[in-house]
Formats: structure tokens, C-alpha cells, sequence
């Protein structure tokens, strides 16, 4: 890995066709939960890689994980720059009252597609904050950062997205 | 709890979740968007020119060169600086001397040239079998310099032609000024290309269309809207959207530098390849002092990087003769020539008469010389920009304007002797008249700015003469490639203009 990322640095094309191999499949599955379908993955996918490959010089560290968690916060950046530009309003969603218990068997038979789908259904905001908080590690303080809006707003969000799924999921249950 | 399931399986699905993806597709997306290794070529393109400047040069000045004749320059020279009187007895030069000071004191009745003062000038070794002359003038001139060569020299310098005809050095001067007459096309050339320059800008300098009425104009205040039929109105919001917003494609700026230069000076004997003893001489009795540089002149730039430059360029480099010069003379003197002494020492008898002694006097001689260039540099180039200030790349032709002269130069007696301009009419004389012709320069420049119009400079810089300083009788090739660091002022003739704040 340290080879392939010094060669990265030299501007190396074989070591970046490599990298590209190394990381896509990585990446691809973070900008997944940010875009809405296949094809604007790709776009942000190729997007990141750009901007990863243009500035890695940037990135101090030659180990994997940092270099990993480095790449995952240029393709979130990236994601929500995207959306900043394209302006989409952030829907609400009235929060209906949660007090079904699901049973906890359902979660593990959930795949990526079906989470995901579920995650679609979310207004704007609560997925952000869903994915940014419980798939991506961020804090509130980082998210409220992120997002522009306050820490107090972000934990709403998360809490918002969190009974909306547990509903929906019970919801599918019953159908 | 089951949130946290729930949490903890969505991660866990995510973290899990690698899908196929046509990578080959993806890489050949983004490969054309991804940085380059910078390529150095464009330095070794300039290194090759330089190269290939270079070479043309020397092959240029080889060519140049004659083949040596029967009467070698380091002959000569080898015989100036060590005459015997071995050597002056055979070659039975005293005979000579009697004959020539007659032929002398009968030419002064006729020319009115000093003759102690003509033998002595400057360089005088010049090649034989050059420009027939008229019969009326040749014995005189040819005693003048045998009377001069023959003291010290030896007899082979007898038979040279030097100095030439009158008439020929009139035939020289005339091509000359033809040569001369030809040098302003190249600076109204130069001129073209400035008038060309500065009209640009003002093609330019067209205002920017705004359009004073609100967008909503047409619409009432009840909600209805207004036809628009003012034909006049329509007409004239045609016209002006024909009219485009121009941005200026040339900047114009005046250039003013100097610079401290290091010359380096390209000597080489005229007549051959063979180093002369008159040009080891004069490398090593000349040494090179400081020269210094004043230029001004006109660039443009082009936005999309392009740069004309023209101006003018003085140039003066200073040298000093340091020269050692050790005579050895032979004297006839009377003295003691024997003593007798006796065992306790005391002189009983002696006996004087003449003696022959050799006297040895050294002395030196320091003289400094000055060559002044005036060039016209005319160039093009390229500028690069950055944040803080730009680099630029140029070069081009150096056409000398003006050359001159002033000092003292080494005699082919190895004498240093005084240089007066336009006292005598020889083709020695042309060497140091004429322009030294057009040159090559290249020169490299960083500039930052330091306020709206003004930027300083460094830039450094070679010129490179094509032509050696020198004529087919002067025996030696000589040029100067300069090295220099200008430092600048530049000013921006045509800035920007602000938008007037209504």
C-alpha cells in the first residue's frame, strides 16, 4: 500500500490504475448512501477520485486506514457539495408516533438494496444525518457543520431518521 | 436496544457492501482529468537551441577564418619579441634602415602623415596579397612600414600591404554607409510592430452594454402587461446587444533596467587557427573590467500569453592593459677590464678600455579601454502567471545600432599604443567604426507587481554575437558574448478601467 500510494504521489499512472481498483469498490459504497441512484454514484464516484488523485499529495499518511478514512471524507465532502449546488429542499416529514416493537431477527435479514431503499424514503436531512452519524462515524458538531445548521437540529434529524426507519421497517413486516 | 441493532446492522451491511464495478470504465473516465508529470522538455528545447546557436557560431567563425599564408602572424610575432643583433646583421636590415629613412623623409615632403606616429598604431599585423594597389603610392608606403617593422621586427613584415590605398579605404567607406543606410528598415520594423501594439488596445476600449430599465418593465401595476411597439426603443436595445463586451487582449507596458554585465570575450587569430603570439599577448595582458548596461523599451503582452518586447539597449565594458614590458639593450662602455694584485692584496696594475654591456630596463604600462554598444534588442516570448507575479521566457535578434571605441590598444610591436579616432584612414580604422551586426539574445524574467501599473524585474540574460569585430586585414577575430542580470521597473500603459459607480 505505501509503494502504491508513493507512486500515486509521483503521479505514477500504473499505480493509479491500481489505486482506482483498490478504491472504488470502497468508495463506491460510501457515495452510494449520499446519491439517489446507480448512475450519479458513478458520477461522484469518479468525482472523488479526481479530487483524491489530484491532491493526495495532501494526505500525510502512508498507512491504509487513515488513507481510507482521508478518501471517505473527500467523497462525503464531495456528495454534499453536489447537493448544496443542486439546491434540493429539504422535505419534512411528519413524525408519526413509533411504539410498535420490531422484532430484532428483521434487522439481520436486511440487505444493503433494502436498507437503502428504506434510507430513500427519508426526507433530505434525516439521511445526511443518518448516514453521516451512524454509517460514517461523524460527530453532531461536525454534522451541524456539514449540514449549516445547529448541533441541536442535527441530533433532532438523527432521531427523526432513526423512528421514521423503525417504522417503515415494521411497516414492511406487516405487508 | 434495537435501535442500536438496527444501527449496528446497517453499518455492518454498509461496511460488508463491495459491489462489482467495471473499473477499466471508471479509470477511463477520470485519466484525462487527472494530473500530469511535468515534462521538462521545454528546457531541453532551449538547451538544444542554445546548442545548436552555438555551434553555428563557432562553425560560422571557422569558415570566416583564411588560410594561413606564407607569412604567419606567430612568425612575425615571434621575431618582435626577442630581435638580436645577430639576427638584424643577417638579415642586413641596417642597409635597409638607410635606404627607408630617405624614402620616408621624401614621402613626409608629400603626405602629411607623421611617420613615427602611422607604423605605431594599434594591431597593424595584416595579411599579404590583399587589394592591389595604385603604383603612384606603393614604394612610400611600403618604406613607411619598413622603417617602422624593420627597427624592431625584421625584414618580413616588409613586403605587406598595410596601410592600404586611399582610394580603397574610400571604396570601403562607401559600402559602409550603404550597409548603414540599410539599418533603419530594422527599426522602423520595429516600430511597425509597437504602432501595431498600441492600436490594439484602444480597439478594445469598448464600454460595457448595461441596460438601464428593470426586467419587469412591461408589466403594470393592476397585473396587465404593456405591449412594448416603441419601434425607436426596440431599435436601439437591438444595437446595443450587437455591440460585445470586449476584454483587452494586449497589455502594453514601458520597461526600464540595468544591469551589471559579465562579458566574455572570444579571441581568435584572423589569419588561421594557430594562436598567434600577438593574441596570447593580448589575452594576457588584458583583463576584463566592469560593464554595466541601461535599457528601456516597449513590451506587449498577449492574454493568452504571447510577449513582443523591442527597445533600446547601451552597453559600455571597460578592459586594462596590465602590461610588463622587459627591454634588453646591448651598450659599449668604457671600464675596468683587468686588475693585477699582489699577495697582500693590493692592486698593482689595471687596465680600462671599452666593454660591451647589456642593459635590461622592465617597466610597466596599465591603460584601460572602452567598448559602447548601442543595440536594439527585438524579441518574442512567452509569459507564464502565477499568483504572485509571472515568469516570462524570451528572446530574438540584437541589432547594433552603434559601436564604438575609445582606448588604447597593443601594437604588433606587443606596444601598447594610443587609439585616436578618425586620425588616420586605414581599414584598421573601419574595424573600429563599423557595427558589430546583429546578434542572438535570450532572456528569462520574474516580475511580481507592486501596485495597479508598476511591477519590478530580475531578469537575466546572454547575447550572443553572430559577427566577430574584425576585417579581412585585421588580424585578429574578436567578440563579446554578454551575460547580464537586469534589474527592472516595468509600467502598464493601459490598465483596466473601473466601472464608474452610478
Amino acid at each position: 500500500m505505501k509503494k502504491l500510494l508513493q507512486g500515486c504521489k509521483n503521479l505514477d499512472r500504473k499505480s493509479q490504475r491500481e489505486m482506482v481498483n483498490h478504491l472504488s469498490p470502497f468508495l463506491y459504497a460510501v457515495c452510494r448512501r449520499y446519491s439517489d441512484s446507480h448512475e450519479d454514484t458513478k458520477d461522484l464516484l469518479q468525482e472523488s477520485l479526481i479530487l483524491i488523485f489530484n491532491n493526495i499529495e495532501k494526505c500525510q499518511s502512508d498507512e491504509e486506514a487513515p488513507f481510507k478514512s482521508w478518501c471517505r471524507r473527500i467523497a462525503v465532502n464531495t456528495a454534499l457539495s453536489k447537493k448544496r449546488k443542486k439546491h434540493i429542499p429539504t422535505g419534512t416529514m411528519e413524525n408519526s408516533k413509533l411504539t410498535e416493537a420490531v422484532h430484532p431477527n428483521i434487522y439481520s435479514r436486511l440487505n444493503v438494496e433494502d436498507i437503502l431503499q428504506l434510507l430513500q424514503y427519508l426526507p433530505e436531512n434525516q439521511r445526511l444525518a443518518f448516514n453521516l452519524a451512524i454509517v460514517d462515524g461523524y460527530s453532531h458538531r461536525e454534522i451541524a457543520e456539514l449540514l449549516n445548521v445547529k448541533e441541536s437540529s442535527s441530533r433532532t434529524f438523527l432521531t427523526r431518521a432513526r423512528q421514521s426507519l423503525q417504522q417503515m421497517i415494521y411497516q414492511q413486516e406487516i405487508d | 436496544m434495537e435501535n442500536k441493532n438496527l444501527e449496528k446492522n446497517i453499518k455492518n451491511a454498509f461496511d460488508n457492501y463491495r459491489p462489482a464495478l467495471d473499473n477499466d470504465e471508471i479509470w477511463e473516465n477520470i485519466e484525462p482529468h487527472l494530473k500530469k508529470k511535468k515534462k521538462r522538455r521545454f528546457f531541453i528545447v532551449w538547451f538544444l537551441a542554445a546548442g545548436i546557436g552555438l555551434g553555428l557560431l563557432f562553425f560560422y567563425d571557422n569558415k570566416q577564418a583564411p588560410v594561413l599564408p606564407d607569412n604567419t602572424v606567430a612568425d612575425i610575432g615571434e621575431g618582435n619579441i626577442k630581435p638580436s643583433a645577430a639576427d638584424e646583421k643577417e638579415e642586413g636590415l641596417p642597409v635597409e634602415k638607410e635606404k627607408n629613412e630617405a624614402a620616408v623623409s621624401s614621402l613626409n615632403d608629400n603626405i602629411n602623415i607623421a611617420p613615427q606616429n602611422m607604423p605605431s598604431r594599434q594591431t597593424g599585423v595584416f595579411k599579404n596579397n590583399k587589394k592591389p594597389r595604385p603604383q603612384k603610392n606603393k614604394a612610400g608606403l611600403d618604406n613607411i612600414n619598413t622603417v617602422k617593422t624593420g627597427t624592431v621586427a625584421g625584414a618580413g613584415i616588409a613586403e605587406k600591404e598595410w596601410p592600404p590605398n586611399i582610394l580603397d579605404i574610400q571604396k570601403n567607406k562607401n559600402t559602409k554607409e550603404d550597409g548603414a543606410a540599410d539599418m533603419p528598415t530594422g527599426i522602423n520594423a520595429g516600430k511597425e510592430n509597437l504602432a501595431a501594439g498600441e492600436e490594439l488596445p484602444g480597439i478594445q476600449e469598448v464600454p460595457p452594454v448595461v441596460d438601464k430599465k428593470p426586467v419587469d418593465e412591461g408589466l403594470k401595476e393592476d397585473g396587465t402587461t404593456e405591449k412594448r411597439n416603441n419601434k425607436k426603443e426596440n431599435a436601439v436595445k437591438k444595437k446595443k446587444k450587437i455591440k460585445p463586451v470586449r476584454r483587452k487582449k494586449w497589455r502594453s507596458y514601458f520597461q526600464f533596467g540595468a544591469a551589471p554585465i559579465l562579458p566574455v570575450r572570444v579571441m581568435k587569430n584572423n589569419f588561421g587557427n594557430v594562436e598567434s603570439v600577438y593574441v596570447k599577448e593580448r589575452k594576457k595582458t588584458e583583463k576584463q573590467l566592469e560593464a554595466y548596461g541601461i535599457n528601456f523599451g516597449f513590451r506587449l503582452e498577449h492574454k493568452n500569453g504571447l510577449v513582443l518586447v523591442s527597445g533600446i539597449e547601451w552597453q559600455q565594458l571597460n578592459e586594462r592593459f596590465d602590461q610588463n614590458i622587459t627591454t634588453v639593450r646591448n651598450e659599449t662602455r668604457v671600464g675596468l677590464l683587468t686588475v693585477t694584485e699582489n699577495a697582500a692584496g693590493e692592486v698593482i696594475a689595471s687596465t680600462s678600455g671599452p666593454k660591451d654591456v647589456e642593459i635590461i630596463t622592465t617597466s610597466i604600462t596599465k591603460a584601460t579601454n572602452h567598448y559602447r554598444f548601442v543595440n536594439m534588442p527585438v524579441g518574442i516570448g512567452r509569459k507564464w502567471k502565477n499568483t504572485k507575479g509571472a515568469f516570462l521566457l524570451y528572446g530574438g535578434l540584437d541589432i547594433n545600432l552603434h559601436y564604438s571605441f575609445r582606448g588604447t590598444l597593443l601594437n604588433e610591436n606587443l606596444q601598447i599604443t594610443e587609439y585616436v579616432r578618425r586620425k588616420y584612414r586605414t581599414d584598421y580604422e573601419d574595424v573600429f567604426k563599423k557595427k558589430t551586426g546583429v546578434g542572438l539574445w535570450l532572456s528569462g524574467e520574474l516580475n511580481r507587481s507592486f501596485s495597479d501599473r508598476l511591477q519590478w524585474a530580475l531578469a537575466p540574460k546572454i547575447q550572443l554575437p553572430l559577427k566577430s569585430l574584425n576585417n579581412s586585414d585585421y588580424s585578429v577575430s574578436q567578440r563579446y558574448i554578454k551575460l547580464s542580470l537586469d534589474l527592472g521597473i516595468r509600467y502598464l500603459l493601459n490598465p483596466k478601467k473601473k466601472k464608474k459607480k452610478k
